[in-house]
């Protein structure tokens, strides 16, 4: 961080110096002035400022006469020549001064009549917009669509199939029909723009009670929470049978809480209640039942023999109490705990198969077997104390699950999961089903880059070995499975690591694995925008990976970085300065009209870019940026304009949208208030928003199809299926929509 | 004049403006750019901001801030244009209005002093907008010194609210009986924060802090914060649950499953009072919230069993 804020602060002071700022702009490029007088303000200006004062002061009757007055003013314009167009602003004043229910009837009155400002008529619209009914209607209008969508676009793509023919046309016929009759039960009990709807009603009341609407709304209101309530109420209890099914009572009786607290119980929250707590108590039982002492009475002597092991294995360490076990005479009772004391000392050896055998012998099912057989099958099966257990494991998982893949696909892991009965699902795959088996060929050509996605319970089970045995009797195995598997995944880095920790590692190997490691942080580091990390990066790469051919290239972007380092990079487009020339005028950033003109030295298509301070890089064709410095005043002056034109167009243009930038804006604020004596060097602090023109942005032709139905082609190998159809396209998520699931 | 006249003036003037020729003549760009600034403000300037979060402009900043920064822009661009004089009284009032509405008392009272310098319908209202954010600015300024006893404290926090509260009945009627509001809820903020951070140190004020909390969401229903409250007091709760899983871990037999629960269901309820709320944003806090504690709550519970 301190070596990028060195850097940063040279390169600026070398930009500063270049610029020679003390000596004034280089004149073939900047040529700066101060604004132009303006003319003196005139008697229609001179009301309209007597209007805001009066509205501001709240003396209406006044302000009404005054907006009278200007728009009398204006009328009296000569025909022919430019309106002043002050007599709307002054309207909207007045209604504004009026309150907000006088605001939305002037907005109704002006769009309804229309006015030759699009501007005003875009902010009205806005205002008009944001009314809470009128959001509500358009989420319910969202809302249908999206359910014709959900409904016509289920049907179309089968019946488009079954029309075309062909093999497969009972199958697709099926499949449409089964879908027609599955299109209630798989739409939710109430959706994202319903809610959106519900919260629009909402925000109504408690900004309108007292409106004459508000008893209806009220009761939309009631019915939406209750159609609520209970979807949610059914998603938690869905959520708590899956935990109950895997295993988690205690969560599952959390949802279960949650749910009646939703909707109150039901029966479906009562089975479940009770099916946790039987599955809790059974736990609790058997867990009881293993802190009990054996109630069995045993002669003297048996209870020396137990009470002598025990010392031996709390007293001595566990090779030396192994050995005292083995000579101690014991009952036959008790031959368990002297074997698991004989296994504990084959573990302190080290001998872990061995360990792994002995526990095997006590866990096998016998009717003879004390409670020491448990405790042993809960070693084995724990993955932490059978680290190489689980290991193996996870190789057959492994195995499995790409068997599993290349016979059956995506149904590898058996029907999909629709909430229906188990018989309905499965007839609902056998189309599917049947492709699966047909492209079975298609998934053998892919395998080898399809393999690595199997690997990651060997993955997780030979890092817990490596980690809770290191050194171990199989290390070497499991490093070379992980390299393997880390290698599949495009993982160099783990790859890398294992192949290191192998016995002989080959030094070619090891230095390809090396160079793709450095590959990957290069092109890792060219995707970040702060330029602290991309120079971390680099010099981790030139530091730690000496030998690879990538040391070199990133010592040489770690140079280019530190020379070129500036504390902001935002960039004015050429387009975007020529579609607002007020930014680049003598009273603004004072570029030279030739630089425009198609001849000589000219602006290229990237612009200007401000480095920091009052600093600009001037990009020009066929030739080396030129930097050059902005008068302070100038360049306030030209951050205004920028601002404000940026304004202007959101204003203007429906297609744009606020670019939220907090580091650009604190830039510009400075800027304005001429606050840039002192770079800021935080890289933190850099912005690197980009003004580009209109049709830079969005191109000559207008993008997407502004009709509600579209026409799709679709095909794919996986399913060998070749459709085209119709389809309705629903309605595009809002911004928002995140806040309502 | 009565608003059936009003109206009718304003009728007139739609009528005119809906009337004109187009492209407006760009030497009246400066006025007109003015107008439309102060309109939305004076628009926007009477909403319950206490109850409502503030409007926004199309950049999607607050409609208050992004007021004073736009009649900014516009005194840079067309600075040579308003050197006359004839928009300043309305622009710096405006721009005072905004910065009151920010919660920037101090300036906001600057500008009111230098518009009430002026001759003008601005200057009264000015000088009683000036009195106010002066004494707005003044109970803002009353916070217990860093050493302060709590008795002291407690003291410092009850005369601000005393403070405001008798400028929130001066102020009744006008658009700063808002800020009042926001500044005791504000106060009441300030109260629980400094009783939970001296709580941290000093477990004796747990039970204070957590009553500053409930205090806050009991005095303030309606306001447009009491998800952020909720989420607050849900922390207090999962902060002391934590900290007597610290104390008495649940593997100890100190350890007393009520005493943890009484703790656990406050935060668990409050987390999903909030996570229930849809459009807030605090609703995406408040679910993983909710999903970080339960699964703390499970893992003391695990380590607890059997029940």
């Amino acid at each position: 961080m301190r070596s990028c804020r060195a850097s940063s602060a040279v390169a600026l002071l070398l930009i500063c110096a270049g610029c020679g700022g003390a000596h004034g702009p280089t004149p073939e490029l900047l040529a700066h002035a101060r604004p132009r007088a303006a003319p003196l303000p005139g008697p229609l200006e001179l009301e309209a400022a007597r209007l805001a004062t009066l509205v501001l002061a709240e003396w209406p009757d006044d302000a009404a006469e005054s907006a009278a007055r200007i728009a009398t003013l204006e009328a009296e314009t000569e025909p022919g020549a430019a309106p002043p167009g002050l007599a709307d602003n002054a309207a909207e004043l007045l209604a504004a001064l009026d309150g907000y229910e006088a605001y939305l009837e002037f907005a109704r009155q002006v769009l309804e009549r229309g006015s030759d400002d699009p501007r005003l008529e875009r902010r009205l619209q806005r205002h008009l917009d944001a009314e809470p009914l009128v959001r509500a209607e358009v989420h319910n209008a969202a809302h249908r669509r999206g359910e014709v969508a959900a409904v016509f676009n289920r049907l179309s793509a089968p019946l488009s199939r079954a029309a075309l023919g062909g093999v497969m046309l009972p199958i697709e016929a099926g499949r449409a029909a089964l879908s027609a009759l599955l299109i209630t039960h798989d739409l939710p009990e109430i959706s994202t723009r319903e809610r959106q709807e519900l919260r629009a009603y909402e925000e109504f009341l408690a900004r309108h009670p007292d409106a004459p609407e508000s008893a209806e709304i009220a009761e939309r209101v009631a019915a939406y929470r209750e159609r609520l309530a209970l979807s949610e109420h059914d998603e938690a209890l869905e959520v708590g049978e899956r935990a109950l099914a895997a295993g988690a009572p205690r969560l599952a009786m959390l949802h279960v809480e949650r749910a009646e607290r939703l909707a109150g119980p039901d029966e479906r929250s009562e089975a479940l209640r009770i099916r946790s707590d039987e599955m809790l108590a059974e736990r609790d039982r058997l867990l009881r039942a293993s802190e009990q002492a054996e109630d069995a009475r045993r002669n003297p002597n048996e209870l020396a023999a137990e009470g002598q092991l025990a010392r031996a294995l709390l007293r001595d360490p566990p090779l030396d109490a192994a050995q005292r076990a083995e000579q101690l005479p014991v009952p036959l009772s008790q031959e368990d705990e002297r074997a698991f004391v004989a296994a504990l000392g084959l573990r302190a050896r080290g001998d872990e198969d061995g360990f792994a055998d002995a526990l095997g012998i006590i866990a096998a099912p016998s009717p003879d077997r004390t409670g020491m057989s448990r405790h042993a099958r809960w070693l084995l099966a724990n993955p932490n104390d059978n680290p190489y257990g689980a290991f193996r494991k996870a190789l057959g998982v492994e195995r499995s699950a790409t068997q599993r893949w290349l016979w059956l696909g995506r149904y590898a892991h058996g029907r999909t999961r629709r909430d229906l009965p188990r018989p309905v699902e499965w007839l609902l795959d056998v189309p599917g089903f049947a492709i699966s088996l047909i492209t079975i060929p298609q998934r053998m050509l892919q395998f080898s880059s399809a393999r690595g996605r199997f690997g990651q319970p060997v993955i997780l089970a030979g890092e817990r070995y490596v980690a809770r045995r290191p050194g171990g009797t199989h290390s070497e195995e499991v490093h070379a499975a992980l390299e393997t598997r880390y290698a599949r995944q495009e993982h160099w880095s783990g790859a890398l690591r294992h192949y290191e920790a192998r016995e002989q590692p080959d030094p070619e190997q090891l230095l390809e694995y090396r160079s793709q490691v450095a590959e990957r942080a290069l092109a890792f580091a060219g995707q970040q925008t702060r330029i602290d990390v991309r120079m971390s990066i680099y010099a981790s790469v030139a530091r730690d990976y000496p030998d690879t051919p990538q040391a070199a290239e990133a010592q040489s972007l770690l140079r280019d970085l530190v020379e070129r380092a500036t504390p902001q990079e935002i960039r004015v487009s050429r387009g975007f300065l020529q579609e607002h020339p007020a930014l680049w005028q003598p009273d603004a950033l004072g570029l030279r009209p030739e630089l425009f003109d198609g001849d000589g030295d000219e602006l290229s298509e990237e612009g200007i870019t401000l480095l920091g301070q009052t600093a600009i890089s001037i990009a020009l064709e066929d030739r080396e940026p030129e930097l050059r410095r902005v008068p302070l005043e100038n360049f306030a002056r030209f951050v205004a304009l920028l601002e404000e034109i940026s304004y202007e167009r959101l204003v203007s243009d429906t297609r744009e949208r606020p670019q939220p930038d907090p580091q650009r804006d604190l830039f510009f604020e400075r800027a304005r208030f001429g606050l840039l004596e002192q770079p800021d060097m935080r890289p933190s602090a850099g912005s690197h928003a980009v003004f580009l023109s209109s049709r830079e942005k969005y191109g000559l032709v207008r993008r997407g199809n502004p009709l509600p139905v579209e026409f799709v082609i679709q095909g794919g190998l996986s399913d060998l299926g070749l459709a085209a159809f119709p389809r309705v396209r629903p309605p595009a998520a809002t911004p928002d929509a995140f806040l309502y699931r | 004049m009565t608003p059936r006249a009003r109206s009718a003036l304003l009728g007139f003037a739609v009528l005119a403006a809906a009337c004109r020729t187009p492209e407006p003549d760009a030497t009246y760009r400066p006025t007109e750019s003015a107008l439309e600034v102060l309109a939305m403000l004076r628009l926007h300037i009477d909403d319950d901001t206490y109850r409502f979060p503030a409007a926004r402009d199309f950049t999607g900043k607050n409609i208050y801030y992004g007021s004073l920064v736009r009649l900014e822009r516009l005194e840079e661009i067309y600075a040579e244009k308003y050197k006359s004089g004839y928009l300043l009284a309305p622009i710096v009032f405006g721009k005072a209005l905004a910065l009151e509405r920010i919660g920037e008392y101090g300036l906001a009272a600057r500008h009111y002093q230098r518009v009430s310098e002026l001759d003008g319908e601005l200057r009264e209202v000015a000088r009683r907008n000036r009195s106010i954010c002066e004494r707005l600015s003044g109970a803002l300024a009353l916070v217990p010194a860093p050493q302060a006893r709590a008795e002291t404290a407690e003291s410092v926090f009850n005369d601000r609210n005393r403070l405001l509260e008798q400028l929130g009945t001066e102020v009744e009627g006008t658009h700063q009986r808002y800020l009042v509001l926001e500044e005791l809820e504000r106060a009441d903020r300030e109260r629980a924060e400094y009783f939970a951070g001296r709580a941290a140190l000093e477990p004796e004020f747990e039970v204070a802090a957590l009553q500053q909390y409930q205090r806050l969401v009991q005095s303030h229903p309606e306001s447009k914060l009491r998800n952020r409250h909720l989420l607050e007091l849900g922390d207090q709760y999962a902060t002391l649950a934590r900290r007597y899983v610290a104390r008495f871990p649940p593997t100890t037999l100190r350890f007393d499953p009520a005493a943890f629960d009484e703790y656990s269901f406050g935060a668990t309820r409050l987390y999903e009072t909030v996570s229930q709320q849809d459009g807030a944003i605090e609703k995406v806090e408040a679910s993983r919230k909710l999903e970080a504690f339960l699964a703390f709550t499970l893992q003391v519970q695990d380590e607890k069993l059997p029940r």
